[in-house]
């Protein structure tokens, strides 16, 4: 009996990624996971379209090959992440991998299949935004347009090889153990780049900016920004020129082929001995400690024990100190020299809100023992008060400096970023102990498991005590109006009827 | 022990989740008492004892544990429970003392006396050597044995737990019975749900029999034979026959 052909393992593979997206959307049936998307891409191309005016015109007068060329920049480590966050999940994730590697399959075969899967997600995720603009961008410009997305799907191939590659490099450098997280770690960074990179061009000083449209229209023969040497292959492809679509496509297909090949038995190590670490390894080894028992500090030891013990938080606080920065230059570069502190005020507060946020989330949404717990001869409420405590020490702890160096810089504006930095962790703090979303901590991890609505709510709080963080350093009475959609937005998601606290249970 | 209140009482117990589930169940356990609770799956086993340790609100009826009102005052009532679900519930990144260090902080033990119960308790679950690493990687038997320890280290008046054996290997499971039979000699009653009906058979002083939520027969062995056709029966057989499908009016016999 012939074994399961690639094809039908890589429907198998697509038909798991698509119930995900489904469960995502929630939508309860193919059919209606198919509107949901076709209304989701209808939507996106009529957003698109003023954006795709814009490109079509800037590529009209200076030429589509810079114009790709930027986007390549911002793209590439963008597919290079979710190449890197796909490679790490199909190592670790134990699901279907221990009846596929107990089957008669090659491990070529169960990585090929695999492969073309994350590929193929990371395709449609950042294809999802740029797709539409293209195709705006071919009706307003011409067809040349369309050639993004045989060149966005070269990148994909290429970037998932790679992004495959350097996550079994890490596994055999760092051990099953240590590699998913700073695989996470390394994905997040390399993400964040895509953030910086959007706006790198911004942040530039005139003088900068002028010398390299300069040496942009005068390209010196074989220098950076000559396109005819190899750097711009994957732009003049993106731009439709032939020869170069056809010549990274290659180079996408051969880097994709040369890795599965080479590392297909890498990888059903890899993956045995990542289902070996989860299911026999002894965990991580902590010391003998002086036993303490009194009921607050038992409370907050266990919540601080936890966050400290989860790899994902790093990543997360990372993410969003990284995402910071560029508002803050923004905020810099808008208001002018002299303005650093108040530029930094409204970034610290997004810190201390989404911070607050990830560790309020964890804490309430992952209670491994929330019926245990409720069995305990302990009020709701100070289980509520113990948890809220727990998650203010960190985000203190993590702003502390931060903050302290800003009172020594501009007292006025430290002192308002520090009370609206206590508001936003608060509110964002207190939405996640209202909305838990009750799982196991390791499938929230895996998962990024939050309720969706939650999140954008979530981002909304930060949003708005930033601005009127900012207004209030600027001295403006406009403040007012965010602080008042912050209040809204908390007072339409706080609980309905006066009640205890949540049970955690 | 006739001076002690009851370790737990149940009157008139009523719990509905659309159809019901607990129907009018009366109960009483003993002090010292190993009391096996059997029924088949959704006879009410589980919803019980969620209900007794304060998991589940009762539609009706009254629950007192160690003569305490568990509706009226729930913390002073927890304050006498452990409660073992089916499932052990453990922190997968805490290691078994800090676990246990966690749960005597719940209770309000004092460090002097959870510190050295906490090491008696893992020496005898062979769990010492373990004490210091993550329960990320234990084995189910391994979880099951440190959340046992959790439920004894703040010494209950009444320990409940549901289906306790399930997963442990032989001596696992031999140890964990050692450890419950002399619970009951300290005075601690003990309420066991179980679908191997040779430990009821073996260990519990008292068995009750619950289907469709409430309480069909209940007494020790020879009670329940005597209910039963089959007078010289396994508890397995005398169980089946007093569980099965029959005509209204044939059963319904109760100690």
């Amino acid at each position: 009996m012939n074994s399961l052909s690639l094809p039908r393992l890589l429907r198998h593979d697509l038909t798991i990624s698509w119930r995900r997206l489904c469960a995502f959307l929630r939508a309860k049936t193919n059919a209606r996971g198919l509107v949901i998307v076709g209304a989701v891409v209808a939507a996106l191309h009529v957003v698109a379209w003023p954006f795709a005016t814009s490109l079509t015109q800037w590529a009209e007068s200076d030429g589509r090959v810079y114009l790709m060329a930027l986007g390549m920049v911002i793209v590439l480590p963008w597919l290079f992440s979710q190449g890197l966050t796909g490679a790490t999940r199909a190592l670790y994730s134990r699901g279907d991998l221990d009846l596929l590697f107990s089957s008669p399959l090659s491990p070529r075969k169960i990585l090929t299949s695999r492969a073309l899967a994350v590929a193929i997600e990371s395709f449609g995720a950042v294809g999802l935004f740029l797709l539409p603009i293209a195709d705006d961008a071919a009706l307003q410009g011409g067809a040349v347009w369309l050639a993004v997305a045989p060149a966005l799907a070269a990148t994909v191939l290429l970037t998932t090889g790679l992004a495959l590659a350097a996550t079994l490099g890490l596994f055999a450098l760092l051990g099953p153990k240590r590699t998913r997280s700073v695989g996470q770690v390394f994905a997040t960074l390399v993400g964040a780049w895509f953030v910086i990179c959007a706006q790198i061009f911004n942040f530039l000083p005139a003088d900068w900016r002028d010398a390299l449209r300069v040496q942009m229209d005068h390209p010196a023969p074989g220098g950076l920004f000559d396109p005819a040497t190899p750097w711009w292959l994957p732009a003049r492809a993106a731009a439709g020129q032939l020869a170069p679509l056809a010549l990274w496509t290659l180079l996408g297909v051969a880097v994709f082929v040369a890795s599965v090949a080479l590392l297909g038995h890498a990888f059903t190590r890899g993956a045995l001995s990542a289902a070996g670490e989860a299911q026999v390894s002894d965990g991580g080894r902590e010391k003998d400690k002086k036993f303490r028992c009194d009921r607050a500090g038992a409370l907050r030891r266990k919540e601080w024990r936890l966050l400290a013990r989860d790899p994902y938080l790093v990543s997360q606080v990372l993410l969003q100190s990284l995402y910071t920065l560029p508002i803050a230059l923004v905020i810099w570069k808008a208001l002018g020299v002299g303005s650093v502190a108040v530029s930094v005020s409204p970034a610290l507060v997004a810190v201390a809100a989404q911070l607050a946020a990830a560790l309020a989330f964890l804490a309430a949404s992952s209670e491994e023992a929330g019926d245990f717990v409720a069995t305990a001869p302990v009020s709701p409420h100070e289980l509520l008060r113990r948890k809220l405590e727990a998650v203010a020490a960190p985000v203190a702890l993590f702003l502390a400096l931060p903050l302290a160096a800003l009172v020594w810089a501009d007292a006025f504006v430290g002192v308002v970023t520090i009370a609206f930095a206590l508001a936003a962790a608060a509110s964002t703090a207190a939405l996640n102990f209202w909305k838990p979303l009750q799982n196991r901590r390791g499938d929230l991890i895996k998962t990024h498991a939050q309720n969706k609505l939650v999140g954008l709510v979530e981002h909304g709080l930060s949003l708005a005590w930033a601005i009127a963080a900012l207004l209030a350093c600027l001295d403006r009475w406009e403040a007012v109006a965010p602080v008042g959609a912050a209040l809204a937005l908390l007072w339409l998601n706080a609980p309905r009827k006066a009640r205890a606290a949540p049970q955690f249970a | 022990m006739t001076d002690l209140p009851d370790a737990l009482r149940l009157r008139n117990l009523h719990k509905s989740f659309g159809k019901k589930a607990v129907d009018g169940l009366d109960l009483t356990i003993r002090p010292g008492e190993f009391y096996a609770l059997l029924g088949a799956n959704g006879a009410g086993k589980t919803t019980t004892l969620r209900m007794v340790a304060g998991l589940l609100q009762p539609d009706a009826g009254e629950i007192f544990v160690d003569g305490v009102d568990a509706r009226k005052n729930p913390i002073a009532a927890k304050q006498r429970i452990a409660w073992l679900p089916d499932e052990p519930l453990l922190y997968d990144k805490l290691t078994p003392l800090e676990y246990l260090e966690f749960v005597a902080g719940l209770w309000g033990m004092t460090a002097e006396r959870a510190g050295p119960r906490a090491e008696e308790l893992l020496r005898r679950l062979n769990l010492w050597e373990q004490r210091n690493q993550r329960c990320e990687g234990f084995s189910r038997g391994m979880r099951q044995k440190t959340v046992l320890a959790g439920a004894l280290i703040h010494e209950p008046r009444l320990l409940m737990l549901d289906e306790p054996l399930t997963g442990l290997d032989a001596g696992a499971a031999r140890q964990v019975k050692d450890m419950l039979v002399e619970q009951t000699r300290a005075g601690v009653a003990v309420i066991l749900t179980t679908h191997i009906l040779e430990v009821a058979e073996k260990i519990a002083d008292r068995i009750g029999i619950i289907a469709d939520g409430r309480l069909i027969a209940e007494g020790d062995l020879n009670h329940l034979r005597s209910l039963s056709a089959a007078q010289t029966a396994s508890l397995e057989e005398v169980f089946l026959d007093l569980t099965a499908p029959r005509e209204p009016g044939v059963n319904g016999a109760a100690a």
